[in-house]
């Protein structure tokens, strides 16, 4: 029996221009970038800038990547 | 049975318009002591040990980086770096969880939901077919009894 069921809608995929945003963060409300900078508090705080009534965690932060690769682990 | 299905988080437009999906899901991280929630799209990676953030997250949460446990990560690409285990308050969909994550020196890396110890707290499956990942949270018994029984 399914007592809950969470399904997060897609249209709030962001779709990321890569040669764009490479090794940027987004700032995204809504699936839309908009802002971004060179650290997630930049970015976080130039979104604020534009939506000062959002709460904080209604602003996504994404970090883009640089390379295509990244995968980690502790040595 | 209680479940989150995640669509595949974010795609990338790369050269001659493809484009590329990765199994990734916001998270919401909270300091200790503290109500502000502050929200990151992470790539869930099962290669990754630990769940990784950024030096700037750490400043956004307000949490002092070299006071934790120093941590040596590497990627691999080779890149080798120091990251700092803090204690934070890992929020998935409605499931909130006290666990450490670490946070890079650096900047320029990417966020990574890692094994230890986030996925011990639920089942994930990656339906690529469908691109979505499903988190069954573990405190719901019926699917653990589902699959071992």
């Amino acid at each position: 029996m399914i007592k809950k069921s969470v399904k997060i809608q897609k249209k709030d995929i962001p779709l990321i221009d890569f040669s764009k945003f490479r090794g940027k963060e987004v700032a995204l409300v809504g699936g839309k970038i908009v802002a971004e900078g060179k650290t997630s508090k930049e970015a976080f705080e130039n979104a604020k800038k534009i939506f000062p009534k959002k709460l904080s965690k209604e602003i996504i932060l994404l970090s883009v990547p640089k390379e295509e690769i990244f995968v980690y682990f502790i040595l | 049975m209680r479940k989150y299905v995640f669509p595949y988080g974010f795609r990338l437009s790369l050269k001659e318009k493809k484009i590329i999906s990765f199994p990734a899901i916001a998270v919401s991280l909270i300091k200790k002591d503290s109500k502000e929630e502050f929200s990151f799209l992470v790539l869930i990676d099962s290669g990754a040990e630990v769940s990784l953030f950024t030096k700037s997250d750490s400043q956004l949460l307000g949490i002092p980086l070299d006071k934790g446990e120093k941590i040596e990560i590497g990627s691999a690409s080779g890149d080798k770096f120091s990251a700092f285990l803090h204690p934070v308050i890992l929020k998935i969909g409605d499931e909130r969880f006290k666990i450490k994550v670490a946070f890079s020196e650096k900047d320029n890396v990417p966020r990574i939901l890692g094994r230890n110890p986030a996925f011990s707290y639920f089942f994930i499956i990656f339906d690529n077919k469908n691109r979505n990942t499903i988190f069954i949270p573990r405190k719901d018994k019926a699917f653990e009894k589902l699959i071992y029984q």
